[in-house]
């Protein structure tokens, strides 16, 4: 072995190499304030060895780059810890970066002959900055998407070539395709490359220059190997230990069961999409500051927040060494720096404060959209997980098409002007879909078509109140003096007990035989209840002297009860309340909104009808099989 | 003004032994726990694929043992024994991609009638030396491969060349439809290059 050995120094000399690598003094004896250098050098290579293995799982495209987020986050092992590792040590960096930066202008390791060292320091921190930036794009969600965007538009104001400028980095005028493989260009190649070499550079000219040792000396000098390289492994440990750390931040023990890519690692929200606002968008943590400060410099042109003050802010940086060369520039130099920190941190906290207090309206509105981001990338999970899965044009497409999601847009864009959609008394199964209205107009639709809302519209009371015809003309209809003649208290009042029960059991066989015509999975209930309440509506009840059902009763009068609330009879009403089937006289405010024979002149598309009415109906895609329940009341 | 620090190495202070020996063991094993933490974080990704039988999909293999396709009603297939070429369509999961109905291969089908109704025959179109598509050369009668030259019998039988196996059969069902044939194949990829029929999914 020690043959081989001298016959490999022989030949690389490797050695000598070895010895000075090692054995360089350390002036004063090892201590832990050395060690913020090697952090950073440690940092850095985990993230390019987690990088690299992360870009053989990522796909750069605008159909493909969340996609293979989601999958890694998701679906390959320990994808969430890789990736958390990778985001949470970005974030560390950017920490110890400004640490080593404060402690090298205190120690004043940025005087002659360290001039330039330090300058190339001050690069490789703008490479860092620029690395997390366009780190932050390529999972192409919504976060990093608007947040890059607005980044991007930032660089069109730089003087002249601000806007070629723009249009390189972004791959064009639109972002897309281009912008991904020109950012993952960036971000896996040219800075790290670019990070590399100066990493050289600063730790040859810091070698050269020798350790700027702190005075006075309070232990003989040392080298550093062994003293000072164990206290950097214990920094690099500790954080290694914050990072992972970060990483299980969410850690609770009755959260287990979940999958692991929901709970730990970094955040992957909704993939991006650039025809929906996103309310929630911020920069990373650490350019909030300049957020901030661009929410300040408001009466000067955008130019001055978002170049000329952090550009004039990072030429006073660069003219450190040469400020510190007058009798109190150190001293200024200093001070300067803590200011700078300080009012960063001011800002930071400042921005944070304003989007959580939540007690302004600018609060509330960014809770609520942070709220409201969480559930829709919960269900872009939910749906890629489930047998629906990504489909070939991408994420979007599938959460487009969702109408658990789409369903109450639509519905606040063409109906909440009216209607309502919300449970009445009691908790709603998903916040996310009731819609609240101050001042309806008409009903709440709110299981529209279930045995509930049939026993409501049954209710004399209820069916002149707000959650049916209370807030139409059709409270003065014929239905509604209908049901208070003939199941109201005056009419009732009549009956003896034997009378009465048999009333109450013919409310409900209508009930049960309207609710099935919906064909809603949960309002399947036994055929001979069925055929019975058929048999009340067309002879005890006499429905069909208005309504049509079924081989009874005439269009033209009121709604047809043939198929009542199916997917068929909302797609019919929804585009033409006023055809014969429904309102022809008596419809009091809906609109039609796919009457015309041209499907341009359409107000909802056919696709957009298909969302509402599933929406409506509370059809799609379920995890557990809650569709399948019985209806909770059939035992009655 | 010189402002090279090329002093010489100052001769580093005779150290305790025990505890430079405990500094140095510390050092050393804290350093490699260091080394191995982003390749330990990125060990399960970079192992992923060896957990998966099929793309995307863990541990996803047919519950009936054999995945079968549908090519369609048997009146495509000519009853002239001989092999006509036919693309196999299945729905694909590529990793984070489910897409239905994609064409993923091809196979060769041949029919006979006899009295006892048609018998259908099917050998996969993946040479079994290296993988390369064979065609049926219909002059000669034998399937070539154009990579290798590996040439097999209208039946599948190696003929001459350096595959190690004749070409390999794939189970054909034929599956009565309202009240017609409906050919069926077996979806399935063996492993090249050996003297084996191995299924790799």
């Amino acid at each position: 072995m020690s043959r081989f050995l001298a016959w490999l120094d022989d030949r690389t000399g490797y050695r000598g190499l070895l010895h000075d690598a090692l054995f360089e003094c350390i002036p004063g004896g090892a201590r832990w304030r050395y060690v913020w250098g090697s952090t950073l050098v440690f940092a850095f290579v985990v993230q390019i060895v987690t990088g690299v293995i992360l870009w053989s799982a990522y796909s750069p495209s605008a159909q493909t780059a969340w996609e293979s987020v989601y999958y890694i986050q998701y679906e390959m092992t320990g994808g969430w810890l890789l990736r958390g590792v990778h985001h949470f040590m970005a974030h560390t960096m950017v920490v110890l970066l400004a640490v080593h930066f404060v402690q090298v202008v205190v120690d004043g390791a940025y005087r002659a002959p360290r001039e330039i060292n330090f300058w190339i320091g001050l690069v490789m921190m703008q490479l860092v900055l620029g690395l997390a930036l366009t780190g932050y794009l390529l999972p192409w969600d919504e976060k990093g998407y608007w947040a890059t965007k607005v980044a991007t538009n930032m660089m069109a104001l730089v003087p002249l070539i601000g806007p070629s400028l723009q249009k390189l980095v972004v791959g064009g005028s639109e972002y897309g395709h281009q912008t991904l493989t020109r950012f993952f260009a960036l971000h896996a190649g040219v800075l790290p490359a670019l990070l590399a070499v100066c990493t050289m550079a600063h730790v040859a000219l810091f070698r050269r220059h020798g350790l700027k040792a702190l005075e006075p000396y309070t232990k003989p000098d040392t080298t550093f190997w062994p003293d000072q390289v164990l206290r950097d492994a214990i920094a690099c440990l500790a954080v290694t230990l914050v990072v992972l750390a970060l990483v299980f931040r969410n850690y609770s023990s009755d959260l287990v069961g979940l999958p692991p890519g929901q709970l730990y690692g970094a955040e992957l929200t909704a993939p991006a999409d650039p025809a929906e606002n996103f309310s929630a968008a911020r920069p990373e943590n650490y350019f909030l500051f300049l957020f901030q400060l661009l929410k300040y410099l408001d009466v000067f042109p955008p130019i001055v927040g978002a170049i000329l003050v952090p550009g004039l802010i990072l030429l006073t940086l660069f003219l450190m060494p040469i400020v510190g060369r007058w009798e109190f520039g150190h001293r200024f130099n200093v001070m300067w720096t803590l200011a700078l920190l300080l009012g960063a941190g001011i800002l930071t906290v400042l921005a944070l404060r304003a989007d959580r207090n939540g007690q302004s309206e600018h609060s509330r509105h960014f809770l609520a959209a942070v709220a409201a981001a969480q559930v829709k990338a919960d269900r872009a999970v939910e749906l890629a997980r489930s047998p629906i899965g990504i489909p070939p044009a991408g994420a979007l497409k599938m959460l487009r098409e969702d109408a658990k999601i789409q369903g109450p847009k639509l519905f606040r864009q063409h109906c909440a002007s009216c209607h309502s959609h919300h449970v009445v008394n009691g908790t709603p199964p998903d916040p996310s879909q009731e819609i609240v209205l101050e001042n309806p107009t008409a009903s709440n639709l709110w299981g529209f078509g279930t045995r509930d809302w049939v026993l409501g519209i049954l209710d004399p009371k209820k069916i002149v109140g707000p959650h049916y015809f209370g807030n139409t003309k059709l409270k003065e209809g014929d239905m509604a003096i209908w049901v208070t003649d003939t199941l109201g208290p005056d009419a009732t009042a009549e009956l003896d007990e034997a009378e009465l029960k048999k009333f109450r059991e013919n409310v409900k066989l209508v009930s049960f035989a309207l609710a099935a015509e919906s064909g809603l999975l949960r309002e399947q209930h036994p055929q001979e209840w069925i055929a019975a309440g058929r048999n009340v509506i067309v002879e005890e009840f006499a429905c069909t002297d208005c309504h049509r059902f079924h081989d009874d009763g005439e269009l033209g009068m009121a709604p047809d009860l043939t198929g009542y609330a199916s997917a068929d009879w909302l797609r019919a009403f929804i585009s033409n309340p006023e055809h014969d089937r429904f309102y022809p006289t008596t419809n009091d405010r809906m609109p039609a909104f796919a009457a015309s024979d041209d499907p341009a002149a359409h107000r909802l598309s056919s696709e957009e009808l298909d969302i509402l009415v599933g929406w409506l109906r509370g059809e799609w895609y379920k995890p557990e099989a809650v569709a399948n329940a019985p209806a909770a009341n059939a035992d009655e | 003004m010189k402002h090279v620090v090329d002093s010489p190495l100052p001769q580093p202070p005779e150290p305790q032994e025990r505890r430079s020996f405990f500094v140095k063991t510390a050092a050393i094993a804290l350093g490699a726990i260091l080394a191995f933490f982003p390749f330990a974080a990125g060990l399960g990704v970079l192992f992923d694929p060896l957990r998966r039988r099929v793309n995307g999909v863990a541990d996803a293999a047919p519950k009936d043992g054999i995945k079968f396709v549908r090519i369609g009603p048997i009146e495509k297939l000519p009853a002239d024994g001989m092999p006509h070429q036919f693309v196999l369509t299945d729905d694909v999961v590529d990793a984070w991609t489910r897409t239905s109905a994609q064409r993923v291969g091809t196979a060769f089908l041949m029919r006979t009638d006899s009295a006892d109704g048609p018998q259908v025959t099917a050998l996969s179109s993946v040479c079994p030396h290296l993988g390369c598509a064979v065609d049926f050369d219909t002059p000669a009668g034998e399937f070539i491969c154009p990579c290798h030259t590996s040439a097999f019998a209208r039946d599948g039988a190696k003929l001459y060349g350096p595959s190690l196996r004749g070409l390999d059969p794939l189970t054909v069902k034929l599956v009565e439809n309202g009240g017609q044939q409906e050919i069926w194949v077996e979806c399935a990829n063996f492993q090249a290059g050996i003297a084996e029929r191995i299924l790799v999914g």
